[in-house]
């Protein structure tokens, strides 16, 4: 009877405050268990004396009563937490007892299990809720039973819900928080998207003077003694600040063990919006005089080229700010001041872009600075975020779902605004717990993660450079491009550079990457093909569809060519392979070391050996004959002798005349790879004579015109010719004939008997009528000795002709086989006769079945190729 | 510059990798760079795909990739024994890589669709190109879908058969570069042939029969 018990584990955790009244029961409650037990140990058991008992009917019936009166209490209890129990039937075994009330427990305890996660995770996270019946269990006992098991139901069911919710709000919030206008226009913020080199924003150097008054100044290099109002003559290449940083001292207070300051909660804090300027000014002038502020930047890129800071907040020890920078966007310069000043830390958390972006867009720069992802990985944490840092030190989770949000919305949404400035609220007591840390592990890791910080600053700010052929590492390829793909993979990466210059947006958002390889895969011929590679469609892909079909079309246009690697591209190719895939780490050289390392000294911790420190600094060339092995292959270049490496059985003399004949038939046997170079030795003789014939000749030939066309070839305008051949009246038969013929293949060419006068300037249908045309092809059909028409034999037109033709030349057989294939490849006889597939010799010579068979098949293929 | 010298194996070439890639015959231990195999060493720079350079230290035999590899390498032409051929693949066993023999051979898979320059898959039977017991002149390629194996292809004019025998153990004669003729019966059978000049030949039935 140990329900209560784990009843009370689930009281716990509803009633917290009444810890002590519960404990006192739980108390109560073992100390009644355990008279329990104490009483029925008192009660006859069965096997003894209960059989007995129980032939009384009175103690029967008692026993009846009570068992239901369990049932009863039993089913109460279990209900009233909210989880009903299966009740065994009065009489029944004590096993099915037992198994019923091992169920509940079972049972119980599995909702205690869970209930106390989601209540955990709800703690965290406000919007995961438990439907209140469930954690209520109380008012179950006016619930039915049916309503508690559908209870039970949906709450398995309900973690779907409640995440379904959770992201229905989170689509909405995403919908409210588009953005329509560009905060670029509406704030009228210029960017040089140009590809000239970044000028500097700087327009006043704040702390330069300290420096020329030789506070700061170390050194006597008075390189630094520059106009610094002009800004404009900075160009990207040195950061204006160099000698500052190059001369920067850690302050001594900094480098001081100092108990860490607790931060204030968030409730306690007051938080600035900081859009105006005399708001700027005045934040200023509060920054100026603290000695140490965390900053965090919210960035966007998308939608710009260079990027776009949205947000800074700053943090000190008692005020958090958030700067809006659109409606100021010129002014956040005059942060320059405390940003620079060397007696104030800045703590930044992963500063190595939120540096630059301060360089790049408001002309601010920093000195000191502390960085707590360097720090971090100094102190080799398993996590370098900054959540893990807020977790560990703060002892907050981070929410991190804004961390890609759109901060270009305005207004500033609240979530939005905690999200901002949690990131900079416990920076300053964690950089204080770090700092406490680097100085208990070694004194100069702080400042070396000074050092480090330092380096961070010194870097300036420069344009991205446009590189033309910068796809092959940002794209992963799953296949090898032709030259085709790569034309046009390369120019639509030049166009979407471009547009996302001109209109101010990333590439990415012209473009995305996929998109870009699928059209460069597919390259599709029209608009719709190019709609089918972009889904969705980006909108400046439908703006600018005609750039795209045009580039398409062009590499259409290129010769495939087979790119043929030369040997040694292909082996260095290889070998790179090989050597960019097992990059040699410390562990992995360790590992993958082919060495027996059991005998020796060598340190598996450290993964070094005991050399001596005075051997191990001479270079190759000086090192001992005897310790290095190049005396043994110095030495080993005498040929082997065959004799001395002949084996033999023991106590066999070697026959040396077996061995001999054996060797010597070897030497005779040419392997197959041998017949293979001599193969190449001889092709390459080959190929180069082939080269040296083909450029004797095309000497020779000079610039004969070409004779070979193929459909690469450029196209060729053709004007009209005047022909005189076709002035001669015997070839005029002939023409028509062919007219005719091609008439059936290619009805939308003219077809026409060559008129004398000005052959190719008309077509028949512009001089003659309708019924002439008519006439004129009967006579045509008249002439021609080959039915064209599909399906007719000519014997329908003159079947008088056709008799005495098949009679004439049917009755041969064309053997192929014998026939002289060479024939064919024999040039023309006649080099001024072009060869005429419809030609009237030809045809009245082999008029055959078969020919006829053929042609007949060759109009029909000639028909249907027409029709595709 | 250390480039050209003759180094041991164990011999320090380097003190510290520097902008190098480590690449053939070098390991790395107590963080120096040590020599693994006797040879050159040589250094060569490529250009990787966003044509930056890379300098690639490394240790070579000789001049001749082929010296450098121990194992069939992809490209490497290597003389292989037809083991079995079935509907798809014919089994190979890789008997020299080039003019090098081991005492182990390598098995290896000849598919189908490598067996003729551009004709991916073809309906011909395997038994018009190789079979069983033919010594045949192969590349090693690589294969998308064979991992586990050594690839072999003789989609070249140069590759193919360059020794078989007939149904009686009798070589067979060449032809035509697609037919083989048994000695003994008079038999033709479709092979595909080396381009190679035939200068290896079986032994003679004499030969054999004391063999």
């Amino acid at each position: 009877m140990s329900q209560p018990v784990e009843d009370n584990g689930e009281h716990d955790e509803l009633v917290r405050e009444n810890i002590q009244v519960m404990r006192k029961r739980v108390e109560e409650m073992t100390r009644t268990g355990a008279a329990l037990v104490r009483e029925s140990n008192g009660l006859p058991k069965s096997g003894a004396d209960f059989e007995l008992y129980n032939s009384y009917p009175t103690f029967n019936a008692f026993m009846k009563r009570s068992e239901e009166r369990l049932n009863a209490l039993m089913g109460k209890i279990t209900k009233s937490i909210g989880c009903a129990m299966r009740l065994p039937d009065v009489g029944s075994s004590i096993d099915h007892y037992t198994e019923c009330v091992i169920e509940a427990q079972d049972n119980i305890a599995e909702r205690v299990a869970t209930l106390h996660g989601v209540l955990k995770k709800a703690e965290r996270d406000t919007i995961v809720k438990v439907p209140e019946f469930i954690t209520k269990a109380g008012p179950t006992n006016r619930k039915t039973e049916a309503e508690v098991a559908e209870a039970m139901k949906t709450f398995s069911a309900n973690i779907g819900t409640v995440l379904a919710a959770k992201f229905r709000e989170r689509r909405e919030e995403a919908a409210q928080m588009v953005v329509h206008d560009k905060p670029q226009k509406t704030y009228n913020i210029t960017s040089d998207n140009s590809s000239a080199p970044f000028a500097s924003k700087l327009t006043v150097k704040h702390h330069a003077v300290e420096r020329r008054s030789g506070i700061v100044l170390v050194d006597d290099n008075e390189s630094g003694q520059r106009d610094w109002i002009s800004a404009a003559a900075e160009t990207e290449e040195e950061h204006p600040y160099i000698a500052e940083m190059l001369h920067f001292k850690v302050p001594e207070k900094q480098l001081k063990s100092v108990t860490p300051q607790k931060f204030k909660p968030l409730t306690e804090t007051p938080l600035t919006i900081v859009d105006t300027k005399e708001k700027l000014e005045s934040l200023r002038d509060k920054l100026n005089s603290v000695e140490e502020f965390s900053v965090d930047l919210e960035h966007h890129e998308m939608r710009t080229y260079l990027g776009l800071t949205c947000l800074i907040q700053i943090s000190t020890r008692d005020e958090d700010f958030i700067i809006d920078p659109f409606p100021m966007w010129d002014c956040i310069g005059i942060l320059n001041e405390p940003f620079t000043n060397p007696n104030i830390l800045k703590v930044f958390h992963g500063s190595d872009n939120d540096v630059l972006w301060l360089q790049r867009d408001f002309g601010v720069h920093v000195v000191n600075l502390f960085d707590t992802y360097v720090a971090m990985k100094k102190l080799k944490y398993p996590k370098f975020s900054l959540a893990y840092l807020a977790f560990r030190f703060a002892d907050v989770v981070l929410d991190k779902q804004y961390q890609l949000a759109d901060w270009r919305a305005r207004p500033l949404r609240n979530a939005m605004i905690n999200y901002a400035r949690e990131d900079t609220h416990y920076l300053l007591y964690s950089y204080d717990m770090l700092r406490e840390q680097l100085l208990q592990q070694e004194h100069k890791d702080l400042a070396n993660v000074y050092a480090e910080s330092n380096d961070l600053c010194i870097r300036v700010y420069k344009k991205p450079v446009f590189n033309p052929k910068g796809y092959m590492t940002e794209i992963k390829f799953r296949f090898t491009l032709n030259n085709r793909q790569d034309f046009a993979l390369t120019s639509l990466y030049r166009w979407r550079d471009i547009v996302a210059r001109a209109e101010d947006e990333s590439p990415q958002f012209v473009l995305p990457n996929h998109m870009l390889l699928s059209l460069a895969e597919t390259l599709p011929r029209d608009v719709g093909g190019i709609y089918v590679c972009c889904n969705p469609l980006p909108y400046f892909v439908k703006q600018r569809t005609g750039d795209i079909l045009k580039i398409m079309v062009e590499s259409r246009d290129i010769k495939l060519e087979k790119a043929e690697r030369s040997v040694k591209e292909k082996t260095d190719a290889q070998e790179a392979r090989g050597v960019m895939n097992d990059s040699m780490d410390y562990i992995t050289s360790v590992l993958k070391s082919k060495i027996d390392f059991s005998h020796t000294k060598f340190d598996e911790e450290r993964g070094e050996l005991d050399i001596d420190k005075n051997e191990e600094m001479k270079e190759i060339l000086e090192k001992d004959h005897k310790e290095s092995l190049l005396s043994v292959l110095e030495s080993s270049s005498v040929a082997p002798n065959p004799e001395a490496m002949t084996v033999v059985e023991k106590g066999k003399k070697p026959d040396n005349k077996k061995v001999g004949k054996l060797l010597n038939e070897l030497d005779k046997f040419v392997t197959p790879f041998e017949c293979y170079q001599m193969m190449l030795i001889a092709k390459q003789k080959q190929e180069e004579e082939d080269r040296k014939e083909a450029e004797r000749k095309r000497l020779e030939e000079g610039d004969k015109p070409k004779t070979m066309f193929s459909h690469h070839d450029a196209a060729v305008v053709r004007k009209p010719e005047f022909d005189p051949k076709l002035l001669n009246l015997d070839n005029l038969k002939v023409e028509a004939t062919e007219a005719g013929e091609q008439q059936e293949e290619t009805p939308m060419e003219e077809r026409a008997e060559p008129p004398v006068f000005d052959p190719s300037r008309f077509s028949d249908d512009q001089i003659m009528s309708k019924k002439a045309m008519k006439r004129q092809r009967q006579a045509a059909r008249r002439n021609i000795d080959v039915s064209v028409v599909l399906g007719e034999t000519s014997s329908c037109s003159d079947p008088k002709k056709i008799k005495i033709e098949e009679e004439s030349g049917e009755v041969e057989e064309f053997d192929y086989d014998k026939a002289d294939s060479s024939e064919f490849e024999k040039p023309v006889s006649d080099p001024n006769a072009a060869f005429d597939p419809f030609h009237q010799k030809y045809r009245l010579k082999n008029n055959s079945k078969k020919n006829k068979a053929m042609k007949k098949s060759s109009n029909r293929t000639g028909t249907i190729n027409y029709k595709k | 510059m250390i480039a050209g010298t003759l180094v041991a194996p164990g011999d320090k070439v380097l003190d510290r990798i520097g902008d190098y890639k480590m690449g053939n015959g070098l390991y790395e231990t107590n963080r120096r760079i040590f020599s693994s195999i006797a040879g050159f060493v040589n250094v060569y720079g490529f250009r990787d795909k966003s044509d930056n350079l890379i300098q690639v230290i490394e240790v070579r035999r000789s001049e001749d990739q082929m010296d450098n590899e121990l194992l069939p390498f992809s490209g490497a032409v290597v003389t292989a024994k037809v083991m079995a051929v079935g509907l798809r693949f014919a089994k190979c066993d890789i008997i020299s890589i080039g003019d090098k023999v081991y005492k182990k051979r390598f098995s290896a898979l000849l598919p189908k669709k490598k067996l003729r320059p551009l004709e991916p898959e073809l309906s011909d039977p395997f038994k018009n190109f190789v079979r069983p017991n033919d010594y045949i002149l192969a590349k090693v390629c690589e294969d998308a879908g064979i991992k586990d194996k050594f690839v072999l292809s003789i989609a070249e004019d140069e590759l193919g058969v360059v020794l078989c025998r007939g149904k009686f153990g009798e070589p067979m004669k060449k032809v035509d570069w697609n037919t083989v003729v048994s000695t003994r019966t008079g038999k033709t059978e479709p092979r595909k042939m080396a381009k190679v000049p035939q200068k290896c030949m079986l032994p003679t039935d004499s030969m054999e029969t004391s063999a």
